[in-house]
């Protein structure tokens, strides 16, 4: 069995004394898996992710990162391990430049100042996301696919561990859409990681995850592989929508009435 | 930058309401330096430029200095372009200090430092109390502009109050204080300001690249490892305590927080890094060109420089709003 990447069991959360926004929520991703967390607006899929990464720190439940509790991690060594690509990234004044943004991931990894290596590291990833042509552009100048995919360049430019994805896909075309998500699969693959990622699209969750969870009103209501806990009766309990799970070239497509 | 900070200074020194040429000047002031080398000049020249210009240029500087890393260090921390110290009530701290000291002649010390003193430590009142807060919470940048904004309007009418109860002369004193003035200049302040201006961008220095990394947002920064509630409070309270002394010393002079941040922008990028050492020598050349205008435009009289840096620097700052169309952030 591969090893225990990230262990969440019965989390529960809210915001300043509000209801609670999650209500006993659990996962489980071991190195090599992508997780996918599912679930309608609202449901508590950015909350829940947010205190994977210490972001947020939940009132009860246990957090275990590679087996040790993540209360007992510093910030310093939470951030190599745990990369975060946010939902919504601001940026205040007059943001920085693409190059910058994507040198950002390095912190967790550097003492002081950048070095040679560092730099060597980000243009690689910055080729590899299409993002290089970009570099010397300042952030707010950027479409919000082409944001989004620097965004994921600084996450992958941490080196972590796992990593924690808010929506990678939202702003994307079809090609990147695919193009992201192949390529999250790629580095999970090839450098033995893991990550987490919030999804709102059935069909790509069904194709590259391992497992999914699929959350409802702060609550897991089905977890498993995308064939288990994606079914008819769920899909239609959680979003309140009729749909059918169909067999297509060997892929599984969910069809939306 | 540093060369025309020097050029300036160097022209500010000869510059003056007294009549005493260009080489009189630095003889005398050489002359303190190396007794021996320079003829002696009458005690009279020797105590205008050791009294009067010397620390006037040299305060004027450094507080210049001070001001504009004070700008770049709030719009930074508070996303937001028209935020300086003076939003989080440090002018206007100050004034109800000042109002203290002229009108009821109260001040923590007596005499000499007293105006000094009160304007220091009521500049310091609201960042204290935010910092109270920022240990117990989280606060958000807009939290702290708008409770930064109450402050003010909370000391701006105790200053009402007080100037409608003082007597003319004092409420005079207090509106003369309240422009921004150099006069008060004093050669003890020099060395003062300027190790708290090493010090204060040593520490910029060092978290000038968190804080450029909090630009992306909170959530993304303390992704990263960054403390971010300690680095936003560090920053603002180093911030308001060096605009306080700079306050302390020369008033609440208007405009060099706001405009050398936006200017030096376009010169360098918006790295705080490379900001920070540039809007301090912008802010001190701002603030000296403008006190040599002061004081010889209506010479002998002498205008109080704090008017002049606004008078100069809202036309430039309104241009800059209003060109920044098509402009580079
Ligand atoms: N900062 C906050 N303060 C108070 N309540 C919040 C905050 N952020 C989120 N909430 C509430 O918590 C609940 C869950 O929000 P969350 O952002 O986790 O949803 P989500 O599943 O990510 O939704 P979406 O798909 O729209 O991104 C919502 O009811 C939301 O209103
Ligand atoms: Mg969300």
């Amino acid at each position: 069995m591969k090893e225990e990447m990230v262990t969440a069991s019965d989390v529960k959360f809210s915001y300043r004394g509000g209801e609670l926004v999650l209500d006993g929520v659990g996962l489980r991703v071991r190195r090599g898996e992508i997780l996918g967390i599912l679930g309608p607006n609202g449901s508590g899929k950015t909350t829940f992710i947010k205190c994977l990464n210490r972001i947020l720190k939940p009132h009860q439940g246990e957090i275990l990162l590679q087996e040790r509790n993540l209360e007992d991690y510093s910030r310093k060594e939470v951030a190599a391990k745990v990369g975060f690509v946010p939902q919504r990234s601001d940026s205040g004044v007059s943001s920085p430049m693409v190059f910058d943004i994507v040198m950002m991931g390095r912190r967790p990894h550097m003492t002081w100042q950048s070095g040679k290596e560092d730099e060597s590291i980000v243009w690689a990833i910055m080729e590899e996301l299409d993002v290089a042509h970009l570099a010397t552009r300042h952030f707010n100048e950027l479409s919000s696919g082409q944001s989004q995919r620097v965004l994921i360049a600084r996450a992958i430019a941490q080196d972590a561990d796992v990593l924690l994805l808010d929506e990678p896909t939202s702003n994307l075309d079809v090609r990147f859409q695919m193009e992201v998500m192949g390529l999250i699969r790629k580095i999970v693959d090839e450098k033995n990681v893991c990550s987490c990622a919030i999804v709102h699209d059935l069909d790509l969750a069904m194709k590259y995850c391992d497992k999914v969870i699929l959350l409802n009103d702060g609550k897991i209501r089905s977890a498993g592989t995308p064939l288990e806990a994606l079914t008819c009766e769920t899909i239609r309990e959680v979003y309140g929508v009729r749909a059918y799970i169909e067999e297509l070239h060997g892929r599984y497509r969910v069809l939306v009435e | 930058m540093v060369v025309v900070i020097f050029v300036t200074m160097g022209y500010s020194f000869t510059v003056g309401t007294a009549n005493l040429t260009p080489r009189e000047s630095y003889e005398v002031l050489l002359g303190q330096l190396f007794p021996d080398h320079f003829p002696e000049y009458p005690p009279n020249y020797i105590f205008i430029m050791m009294n009067l210009r010397a620390p006037r240029v040299l305060v004027g500087a450094l507080v210049g200095a001070i001001l504009g890393i004070g700008g770049c260090i709030m719009q930074s921390i508070l996303k937001n372009p028209l935020a300086t110290p003076y939003t989080l009530g440090v002018s206007s701290g100050a004034a109800v200090g000042a109002s203290i000291y002229f009108i009821f002649g109260i001040s923590i010390f007596g005499g000499h430092a007293g105006l000094i003193s009160n304007a220091f430590f009521f500049s310091l009142l609201p960042v204290c109390a935010m910092m109270f807060v920022l240990l117990r919470r989280t606060v958000s940048a807009v939290t702290l502009v708008l409770s930064g904004v109450a402050f003010s309007y909370v000391f701006s009418s105790a200053n009402s109050i007080m100037q409608y109860f003082g007597d003319d002369s004092a409420v005079a004193q207090v509106v003369f204080w309240t422009i921004g003035d150099l006069t008060s200049s004093d050669m003890w302040m020099v060395p003062v300001l300027f190790v708290g201006l090493v010090a204060y961008l040593a520490i910029t220095w060092y978290l000038g690249k968190d804080m450029d990394i909090m630009r992306m947002g909170d959530d993304t920064a303390a992704s990263l490892g960054i403390n971010v509630n300690l680095v936003r409070g560090l920053a603002l309270v180093v911030a308001c305590f060096m605009t306080a002394l700079a306050v302390a010393c020369a008033g609440p002079i208007g405009f060099v927080c706001l405009l050398a941040p936006h200017i030096c922008r376009r010169l360098v990028g918006s790295e705080l890094r490379w900001l920070v050492p540039t809007a301090a020598c912008f802010g001190s050349i701002l603030l000296l060109v403008s006190d040599m205008i002061a004081k010889t435009v209506l010479a002998p009289q002498m205008l109080p420089v704090g008017a002049v840096t606004a008078l100069i620097g809202a036309p430039i700052m309104v241009y800059m709003l209003y060109s920044k169309r098509g402009m580079r952030s």
